[in-house]
């Protein structure tokens, strides 16, 4: 069995090699080949996925951010030359006890490979285990499965983009960080270590520009919600009633739905200024760019879920072929402002 | 004798519709009947399968607990913090105080119900979010590994093969079946849920039994609750989330009826099964979350329906 894969992986490395000069030489060729090809719109040298299956689970359904990323999976994986029928989709609805209902569901098909992106870090020890125990490789999707690749958000690395956008525009608009009177973080703790990194990442560059203290002195930290739209409003409803004197915000959150939210807030209070309020998202999504173009927030820094498969993909069967990957796969984070948007996103 | 009768005629066609589900599934996908996938199906049902067989009780009885999902969370963190403490205690004593949980926020359920009168579903639904709220509170929002062997043997290990959750499902059938069927205190469950003020008349201790009810209700999430613990190898806040409605689903699609007096085991336990092997099944056939979700919904509103049309006829004739 694992001679056989030694030997497709060669031969896909042999077939990468000589049919693609885009290919570099690099500790992971194979890897490397397939996601090059990924981001080149080409299929994959000798449709490595002809005739084999691949599962995915995605962390929950209906959040575009997530639907992006199930498509780029799915678009990636057909390139790759698994057919529609050998892909499986199951959804984990955000739920860890789902997850590893899921997971059996998957093992019982015994797929060649698997894309798992389910929220709990800590249960997917046991996720882990049973697929280590069955041979099937797993590549993890933004949140960590012990023991295999990570591809996904730089979380920490992106929130230091978004703080540093948000630094510079407190400085353009309000002159510094005397001219905020408070900046609100709101945060998602029961998504786990991975989705608190995603603010927690804002204040070192805060810190940075104006000095720990002054930023100590203005930070709200407080749970946001699951991401969504109404909860972020309530939350930011509650803030704003609870500091009816603060004129001027800088405030960022999870994702641009629950941005969404904080500019209700803003908009019920009859407080809503674009002048007197700092806004950074992440993802920079549809809603994120909508929201950037209308002048509602500041920037974002773009995750391009519509990309995901370009690295996931590729790295799944790269592993399914035996070759070597590497442990961890990022998607290059951009801050994305008015000057930049249609350089990134064009119209 | 016609009561009986009727019993047996229900749950013999939801044992039908069972059989006709498996061979439906059976076609569809090749792995539905494959080993793995069966028993991970029947370990995947315990869990909600234990809170199932005494809710039972509980709604033929006329009550309710929907506190059963939060109640499984606030276990499983409860057990898995004090697993994380740098002396933990012994876990034989860390799955006593696990279970206590439940039956304690079961005693103050049954004493809100009994003594205070209030309505089941306000009472159990209060104690949802103070549960679900505990949970978060305790935990930090945070999940807590527990890697532990006792959780992982109650979980994971088997006994001549079978997964000791399935064995623990079938021992909790047995003996609330028993409890139910053959006994004075089941006796006094369903005249309680057939007329309340006839069963006190007749000198039975009705909050009594309540109380009882209520307290095994919550004994049985916290059994929940550790079986999660051990499969997942985590206590979350929101291990548990949705798993009322999905029990009070096989409950109601057993034949049980919301206005109490009615129900069996036998019927929870075709309610359990109908509803895993349909939700595995589907999945399994590659049919998406979304249209999951409908036939959950379509399944309780024909429970319901046909409880009702049932009731109807009865009165009718």
């Amino acid at each position: 069995m694992k001679s056989s894969k030694l030997i497709q992986s060669i031969v896909a490395s042999a077939i990468i090699g000589f049919s693609s000069s885009s290919v570099m030489a690099g500790d992971y060729p194979v890897y490397e080949g397939f996601n090059k090809q990924a981001m080149a719109g080409e299929a994959f040298s000798g449709l490595p996925g002809k005739g084999k299956t691949l599962a995915f689970a995605n962390i929950v359904n209906g959040s575009p951010f997530c639907d992006l990323v199930e498509e780029s999976v799915i678009r990636q994986a057909i390139a790759a030359g698994f057919s529609q029928n050998d892909i499986i989709i199951l959804n984990n609805q955000y739920d860890a006890v789902i997850g590893l209902k899921n997971a059996d569901i998957i093992l019982a098909q015994q797929p060649d490979v698997f894309i798992e992106f389910q929220f709990d870090e800590r249960a997917n020890n046991v996720i882990s285990r049973k697929f280590a125990k069955a041979g099937i490789p797993i590549i993890a999707i933004d949140v960590p499965v012990p023991g295999s690749p990570f591809m996904g958000a730089d979380n920490f690395g992106a929130a230091w983009l978004g703080g540093e956008v948000m630094a510079q525009k407190i400085t353009s608009k309000f002159g510094g960080i005397d001219g905020v009177d408070k900046i609100a973080l709101l945060q998602f703790p029961t998504g786990g270590s991975a989705t608190m990194m995603r603010s927690e990442g804002f204040i070192p560059p805060l810190e940075e520009a104006f000095g720990v203290d002054a930023v100590a002195a203005k930070l709200i930290k407080t749970d946001g919600g699951t991401g969504g739209t109404e909860n972020a409003k309530l939350v930011m409803d509650d803030l704003l009633a609870a500091n009816p004197d603060a004129k001027t915000w800088a405030a960022t959150a999870i994702n641009h739905e629950s941005i969404a939210g904080i500019i209700a807030a803003f908009e019920a209070a009859g407080r809503w200024n674009p002048d007197d309020v700092v806004l950074v998202g992440m993802g920079a999504g549809p809603l994120g760019q909508s929201q950037l173009r209308d002048g509602q927030i500041d920037g974002s820094v773009a995750f391009y879920p519509e990309k995901y498969g370009q690295w996931a993909v590729a790295a799944a069967v790269a592993r399914m072929l035996g070759a070597p990957v590497p442990p961890y796969m990022y998607p290059d984070h951009v801050t994305i402002t008015m000057d930049n948007i249609d350089q990134y996103y064009p119209q | 004798m016609k009561i009986i009768g009727n019993k047996i005629t229900t749950n013999m066609s939801l044992f039908a519709f069972l059989g006709f589900l498996i061979i439906v599934f059976s076609f569809t996908s090749e792995h539905f009947l494959g080993i793995y996938n069966i028993t991970s199906l029947l370990t995947n049902i315990s869990y909600s399968g234990i809170a199932a067989i005494v809710l039972t009780l509980v709604i033929i009885s006329r009550g309710l607990d929907i506190s059963i999902g939060g109640v499984i969370g606030l276990t499983t963190v409860v057990i898995a913090t004090l697993y994380s403490q740098s002396d933990p205690l012994p876990v034989w004593l860390i799955l006593i105080i696990g279970l206590s949980t439940g039956a304690l926020v079961g005693l103050l359920n049954g004493w809100c119900i009994t003594v205070l009168n209030m309505d089941p579903i306000i009472t159990t639904l209060g104690a949802m979010a103070i549960t679900r709220g505990l949970a978060y509170v305790i935990s930090d929002s945070q999940s807590i590994l527990m890697f532990e062997d006792t959780t992982d043997f109650i979980s994971n290990g088997t006994i001549l093969f079978i997964p000791i959750p399935i064995i623990l499902f079938l021992i909790t059938a047995l003996i609330f079946s028993i409890i139910l069927h053959k006994s004075k205190f089941g006796r006094a469950v369903y005249a309680i849920g057939a007329n309340e003020t006839s069963a006190s008349l007749s000198g039975i201790s009705v909050k009594k039994v309540k109380m009882i009810l209520y307290v095994l209700s919550g004994l049985a999430a916290s059994i929940s609750g550790i079986i999660l613990v051990g499969q997942t190898s985590v206590g979350m806040p929101q291990h548990g989330i949705g798993t009322e409605l999905e029990v009070i689903t096989a409950v109601l699609l057993g034949g049980t009826a919301l206005s109490g007096g009615k129900g069996t085991i036998y019927g929870t336990i075709a309610g359990v099964l109908i509803l895993g092997v349909l939700f595995n099944g589907l999945t399994i056939s590659g049919v998406r979350y979304v249209h999951l979700q409908i036939f959950q919904g379509i399944l309780l509103l024909a429970a319901v329906a046909t409880y009702e049309i049932k009731t109807r006829n009865e009165v009718a004739t």
